[in-house]
């Protein structure tokens, strides 16, 4: 039957348990055997791991990641150029266009230009409205019956 | 071969422990007190267009993550690709840090999903011959125990580090770490170097 302090030797092992647990987790190895020869256990394994040789990227292999995240870096610089280059190309165009048809439509007169000074002038059609028709024919009338 | 960056900054899990020293930490403050730039100044050095301090960031971490690589994927090859790849994710996905962990876990989150994607790629492709191996009994693990156990072992990470980089709860980190340590000790018992 398994020790119930054995789940908690591995975070002991590691450093990871608070220092209450921790006191309580030694005095508890001082008289558990099972728990001491797996502790033992834990650490000749991470032993095995610390006697690894390093594995080190060699100069060449430096020199390759760098190269390589050069070109990304400059990727990146080159693409903010290009977007750059196309809002300005966009606004170019959308000025010109903006320009050249300001240019071809002439600006329109004000509307009191066409203001006829004369009601004479004013010539009758079917398009104006019947009061203004009823104005327009009073207007005339009393001109005419003014004149001697 | 490019592949795209699971580039997610991993969430800070509310601690529930005692999170002790770390060996290689290198996100110390520094510029404050005159020293070179910590991690993170680098790193918002490089979100503003400065090519250099990512370069000097990558400097710091490469040979880190270099034998993190090399853990995971089993051969020097392979291994400098996983983290050329990786890099080059971190530089795309720059914006992306908020901060929220330390840029060592977060370069190196990226390199294990960059890790994965390779491992998924060769199940596709054509089987890639291993050439020696550090740890010849470490590659008959699970990709989940091998994770765990060099983050550990060979990064010096801290469980609650751990547990940021894999996205995992601190919890599962440490039941992972148990039954991964329990079934390399059995496979090192057939193992004769």
């Amino acid at each position: 039957m398994t020790c119930s302090w054995n789940s908690q030797l591995n975070a002991y092992h590691d450093g990871e348990l608070p220092i209450e647990q921790r006191q309580a987790l030694e005095q508890h190895l001082a008289s558990c055997p099972e728990c001491s020869a797996q502790l033992a256990e834990l650490r000749s394994l991470s032993a095995l791991f610390a006697a690894e040789p390093v594995m080190k990227l060699s100069q060449i292999g430096v020199h390759r990641l760098h190269q390589r995240l050069q070109a990304v870096t400059e990727q990146g610089i080159v693409r903010l150029a290009g977007v750059l280059s196309g809002i300005a190309a966009a606004i170019v165009l959308v000025g010109s266009f903006w320009l050249a048809r300001v240019h071809e439509s002439p600006v329109a007169a004000p509307p009191w230009v066409n203001i006829p000074m004369n009601v004479d002038e004013v010539a009758m059609n079917d398009s104006a409205t019947p009061v203004a028709q009823y104005y327009l024919a009073d207007a005339s009338q009393q001109r005419s019956d003014e004149q001697p | 071969m490019s592949l795209k960056i699971d580039a997610k900054e991993p969430p800070n899990p509310p601690s529930t422990g005692p999170t002790p020293s770390v060996q290689g930490q290198s996100n110390q403050p520094g510029s404050a007190a005159g020293g070179p730039p910590d991690d993170s100044q680098l790193l918002q050095q490089a979100v503003g267009g400065n090519g250099k301090a990512f370069h000097e960031l990558v400097h710091r971490h490469q040979q880190r993550m270099y034998r993190l690589a090399v853990s995971l994927v089993g051969n020097s090859t392979d291994a400098e690709d996983v983290l050329q790849e990786a890099l080059a994710g971190a530089y795309r996905n720059l914006k992306t840090f908020e901060g929220r962990s330390t840029v060592k876990t977060w370069l190196t989150r990226i390199l294990i999903t960059q890790a994965a994607k390779w491992r998924r790629d060769r199940r596709r492709g054509p089987m890639v011959a291993f050439d020696s191996l550090p740890e010849p009994a470490l590659r008959q693990l699970s990709a989940e125990h091998r994770e765990v156990l060099v983050l550990r072992e060979f990064d010096g990470l801290a469980y609650e580090e751990i547990a940021q980089v894999l996205g995992v709860p601190r919890g599962t980190v440490e039941s992972r770490l148990h039954r991964a340590r329990n079934e390399l000790r059995e496979k090192l018992k057939g193992y004769q170097p």
